[in-house]
């Protein structure tokens, strides 16, 4: 597996820290949030399903325990979304260890449903516990502008934020890809048996994978709470968050360090034209369009766009010994 | 190969898209609307834009407004909470509107006036009825129709009045049951019947919340049969409300009445789905055609050519949702806006404070006045109140508060299922 | 007398889960294929069943006759151009390309026929039996029978015929069974059929009962996973064994826990069976945790 040049990586890093200066036109910043939202996100996603070959499709239960996490701490106890993000990172770390020790070594489909279950008995819990969660009016977060609670008036200011989480996302996995722990997780991804057999700490590999993924998860989802103030259980743990993390990874690129912010840079930007578009007129299309893309990429084109962008400028541009 | 069309494609789609449309005349009056047209909520959706539509039609008919401006609606699909933010960021920041009308949903109307509020323009809200929307001190929120505590605790008003009287149990005697969808809708107007339902003293033997999403209610069925009520309090927002009284029928749950309080229980669509089941379910419901008597002469013709108009495009009467898009929509589009003189929101406030409308003046038979921003349920229309309403025949007919009633209620006790065909 | 009823409707919802699931533990048990689009075909049947009774008049138990050359045309090309591929191909493509599948289907049906909830309206689907003084409905009933038929006749066939037995040879160890000559092509794409034909009959006979719109496919092709665990990959027996407890599970501890938390207590049945036995009631030990595409 090569590892991403350094080179294109300043580049991609100083691309994005430039990107929120471009405009002032709200409705662009509030895409390019989204974006490194989003793309903090699946980048998370992918130490679990790209390093480590676990699919999970309950992403959105880390994502909901960071937001809820940090939003009841914020309206009942007047923590710093700050400090409350550490505390859902946290719990939602412990979630990931125990949940995983119990279920990892569950494979393929079988790990994917019981995330799946498990998200939704997450939900469930969050709108029965109303006296803790406010049920399913959710939590309203106080709207004053102030950095101790991470509440911006500008965008361009929660977009700064937002890299800053993405960076932070992007650093976790290119220390993991560069690592020896690298080299294990994609053992265990390409041959499990194989690594065991070599003495590849399978297990506490994968439980370490996991609880990066979580963590980094639930930041987001703080970070997300902190930017539409107000959460609720069917939107935060729902299946149709932990569906698009896993699309944007795959058609970006699987395993790969920047495919998931391809992936995010894509998916957001579209969904939104496509619902100006079509949104008024037919629903649903572009949930079609993206279920036919997932289909056909994963079929046809499963590396994704950064391997289809490899190849093409390996074929392009002249040789170089492989990194 | 493949795997080039898609991206081809897919960058095509967006380049067209990023190209952008639309043709607006200088004169227009552009005013965004955001109603989940598409997803779970959009036959109540529609509905609201529909009623909020013709508003706009009839207004632009007679002339439009400062001096032959014609309205112009520029529209947001919101199908989730997601959706209405960045739909609210897009018409916010993109297509530069100043005043935004919503939005049949009662999560739709926290978050997208959650995004106006930070930008300080205009949300009008028509419907959405959770006690909470305007309880977050917002000062450029208005809504003009009831909380839950006014279609929630009308419902337990009226069991404990009317139902208790026609049916000869005295309201501390009356067994009740209480029923809610456990979403931002049902929880609060579930709460509130059940608060209102033990404050006027009734026997309450349930108090019990399900998923609107569930596929089979049988067991909360079962366990309200188990519990024998008179009177059963239901709040369902969707699907949930043909499903619930649809099982109610196929194990034999017997009550003698039912209150309903709008929302899946309210819509055509529940009429048309149950038959004659559903009739005799009452609703506490919003305003809906009500006794031409109690309205002015200028709200009787509104309503008159509402209906109308409604008919002709949607093929049924209107229910209380539309009733509440046009009636509210009218008092913007002939109150407000003519003497704000134009969309500057500190004009569009102080206009709407000042108004001052007898009960009867809306097309619905509400009155206009709201509540100072700095009082609880500030941007509150206080003048506004729930009727209570019924199906007869399969159409939601106004059978209280008396003045109001265009109907009398029938079918008290509720016949049993073995005895209805 | 309440408890009476309480289990009637715990059998007569099994039924309709086991029904649900007899096709998905078949596609399992044979081609090792995890169909996360299971709840969307589910749901399609119960469209064509609406459609045929809303424009045609047809009843269901005509329609579930005159509709299957359709579902088994349907699921023909589900095979050919998707599931075909993901056969020996790893774990994110088997997985996602029927996510895929199944996010078109719903959207696709949300696209054609709104969200708007549709029942079925005919003497049929309220037509109710009085036993005591308890009531059943006919639907369910139906589909309760047809449920324990079908998993009769598939048994019957897997085991006593010479094709049954040719499925379980490739289901069991493809490599030998195709150096037995048997076009395990063949078996795969007729396993995949039949899997989607019951799963569409099963949306057929459930259409009376329940509202039908596009998201419906969600709520139960989530508890056909529970249930399909729960009974065992590869089992009819198990599947049908495990939608009556489920159903029952469902119903009594909505009755007791109350309705919110029903669905808690059965996913978290879900995850107890995965972590304590794997295998289900009936299964093959070590079927879950066998890695996809490596031949064991």
């Amino acid at each position: 597996m090569t590892s991403t040049r350094p080179a294109v990586l300043l580049v991609v890093v100083l691309g994005l820290i430039v990107l929120p200066l471009t405009t002032s036109n709200d409705y662009y910043l509030d895409i390019i949030v989204q974006i490194f939202l989003w793309g903090a996100a699946a980048t998370a996603w992918n130490l679990l399903g790209g390093y480590a070959g676990q699919f999970s499709l309950g992403h959105a239960a880390f994502f909901g325990i960071g937001a809820y996490t940090s939003s009841l701490l914020l309206t009942g106890a007047r923590v710093s979304p700050w400090l409350g993000m550490l505390a859902g990172a946290g719990l939602a770390a412990l979630f990931a260890l125990v949940i995983g020790y119990l279920s990892i070594r569950l494979r393929g489909p079988f790990f994917t449903l019981s995330t799946i279950a498990l998200t939704e008995v997450l939900q469930i819990l969050a709108i029965h516990w109303r006296g803790l969660t406010g049920g399913s009016e959710g939590v309203s977060l106080p709207n004053a502008a102030s950095v101790w609670t991470m509440t911006f008036d500008g965008r361009r200011t929660y977009a700064f934020v937002g890299l800053g989480f993405l960076l932070l996302a992007l650093l976790v996995s290119w220390l993991i890809e560069r690592s020896r722990w690298g080299y294990y997780l994609v053992a265990i991804r390409e041959e499990e048996d194989a690594a065991r057999s070599i003495g590849v700490p399978v297990l506490g590999m994968k439980l370490v994978a996991a609880a990066a993924s979580a963590c980094l998860t639930a930041v987001v989802g703080t970070f997300y709470a902190q930017y539409v103030l107000w959460i609720e259980p069917a939107h935060t743990f729902s299946i149709d968050i932990s569906i698009q993390l896993a699309l944007m990874v795959i058609i970006g690129g699987l395993g790969t360090l920047l495919g998931p912010l391809i992936g995010a840079a894509l998916i957001v930007p579209l969904n939104m034209f496509l619902r100006a578009w079509l949104g008024a007129a037919v629903s649903g299309l572009y949930l079609v369009i993206y279920g036919l893309v997932l289909v056909l990429v994963v079929l046809y084109a499963r590396a994704g766009i950064v391997a289809e962008l490899g190849r093409w400028t390996r074929r392009r541009l002249p040789r170089e010994s492989a990194a | 190969m493949v795997k080039r069309v898609v991206v081809g494609l897919v960058v095509g789609v967006a380049v067209v898209l990023a190209a952008g449309v639309g043709v607006v005349v200088a004169e227009d009056v552009r005013i965004g609307t955001i109603f989940p047209v598409t997803g779970n909520m959009a036959f109540g959706g529609n509905e609201g834009f529909m009623g909020t539509e013709i508003a706009r039609e009839i207004v632009n008919e007679r002339g439009g407004i400062w001096g032959g401006k014609k309205i112009v609606f520029v529209q947001a699909d919101a199908p989730d909470q997601t959706a209405a933010t960045n739909e609210m960021n897009r018409l916010i920041s993109r297509e530069n509107v100043k005043l935004v009308i919503g939005s049949f949903s009662s999560a739709i109307a926290f978050t997208a006036s959650q995004v106006a509020e930070r930008s300080k323009i205009i949300f009008w809200e028509n419907h959405g009825v959770a006690d909470t929307i305007a309880r977050r001190g917002f000062r450029y929120l208005f809504k003009t129709n009831v909380n839950a505590t006014g279609t929630g605790g009308g419902s337990a008003v009226f069991a404990a009045g009317y139902l208790a009287k026609a049916l000869t149990i005295a309201p501390k005697d009356l067994k009740v049951a209480v029923a809610w969808e456990d979403g931002t809708y049902g929880a609060s107007v579930g709460k509130a019947a059940f608060e209102k339902a033990k404050e006027l003293g009734l026997n309450v033997v349930a108090n019990e919340g399900y998923s609107a999403k569930s596929a089979d209610l049988s067991p909360l069925i079962l366990k309200l049969k188990g519990l024998g009520p008179d009177v059963l309090l239901v709040a369902g927002i969707g699907q949930d409300a043909v499903l619930f009284w649809s099982q109610a029928r196929k194990l034999d749950f017997n009550v003698k009445a039912v209150v309903a309080t709008s929302g899946g229980w309210g819509v055509p669509d529940f009429a048309k789905n149950l038959g004659d089941g559903a009739n005799g379910v009452f609703s506490s419901d919003f305003p809906t055609e009500v006794n031409p008597e109690a309205l002015t002469p200028h709200a009787r013709e509104l309503a008159r050519e509402f209906v109308k108009r409604f008919q002709a495009k949607k093929g049924t009467r209107p229910t209380g949702n539309a009733w509440l898009a046009f009636a509210g929509t009218m008092v913007l589009f002939e109150e407000v806006l003519p003497k704000a003189g134009s969309l500057d929101p500190d004009k569009v406030r102080d206009a709407a404070f000042s108004l001052d409308l007898p009960n009867g003046s809306m097309a619905n038979g509400c009155g206009v006045k709201f509540i100072p921003h700095d009082q609880l349920d500030g941007g509150k229309n206080e003048r506004a109140f729930a009727i209570v309403g019924q199906w007869q025949d399969g159409v939601m007919k106004v059978v209280g508060p008396d003045q109001l009633a265009a109907a009398k209620p029938i079918l008290v006790p509720l016949p049993k299922w073995s005895d209805r065909k | 007398m309440i408890f009476v009823e309480l289990v009637l409707a715990g059998l007569m919802l099994g039924g309709v889960y086991a029904l649900i699931s007899i096709g998905l533990t078949l596609i399992f048990g044979v081609l090792r294929v995890v169909n996360f689009a299971h709840g969307e075909m589910l749901m399609l049947g119960m469209f064509a069943a609406y459609w045929a009774s809303a424009l045609g008049g047809l009843p269901p138990y005509v329609t579930a006759v005159v509709a299957l050359p359709l579902f088994a045309v349907f699921g023909w090309l589900v095979y050919r151009l998707v599931v075909r591929r993901t056969l020996g191909m790893g774990d994110v493509v088997q997985i996602f390309a029927t996510v895929g599948v199944g996010v078109v289907l719903q959207n696709l049906a949300l696209v054609l026929w709104t969200g708007d909830f549709r029942t079925i309206r005919s003497g049929y689907a309220d037509a109710v039996l009085r036993v005591g003084g308890v009531q059943v409905s006919v639907p369910l009933l139906v589909a309760f029978a047809v449920a324990i038929g079908v998993s009769g006749l598939l048994f019957l066939f897997l085991n006593r015929t010479l094709e049954g037995r040719a499925v379980r040879a490739v289901a069991q160890d493809p490599i030998s069974a195709l150096a037995l000559a048997i076009d395990t092509d063949r078996v795969y794409m007729r396993t995949f059929v039949l899997g989607v034909c019951c799963v569409g009959l099963a949306g057929v006979l459930l259409a009376p009962s329940y509202p039908i719109f596009p998201a419906i496919g969600l709520s139960f092709g989530l508890v056909s996973y529970v249930v399909v665990v729960l009974g065992g990959l590869g089992s009819m027996a198990g599947a049908l064994l495990g939608g009556f407890i489920i159903g029952l599970i469902e119903v009594l501890s909505g009755y007791f826990l109350g309705s919110a938390l029903k669905q808690a207590i059965y996913f978290l049945i879900f995850v107890l069976v995965l972590l304590v036995r794997p295998q289900g009631l009936f299964g093959q030990r070590g079927a879950e945790t066998m890695g996809f595409g490596k031949i064991a």
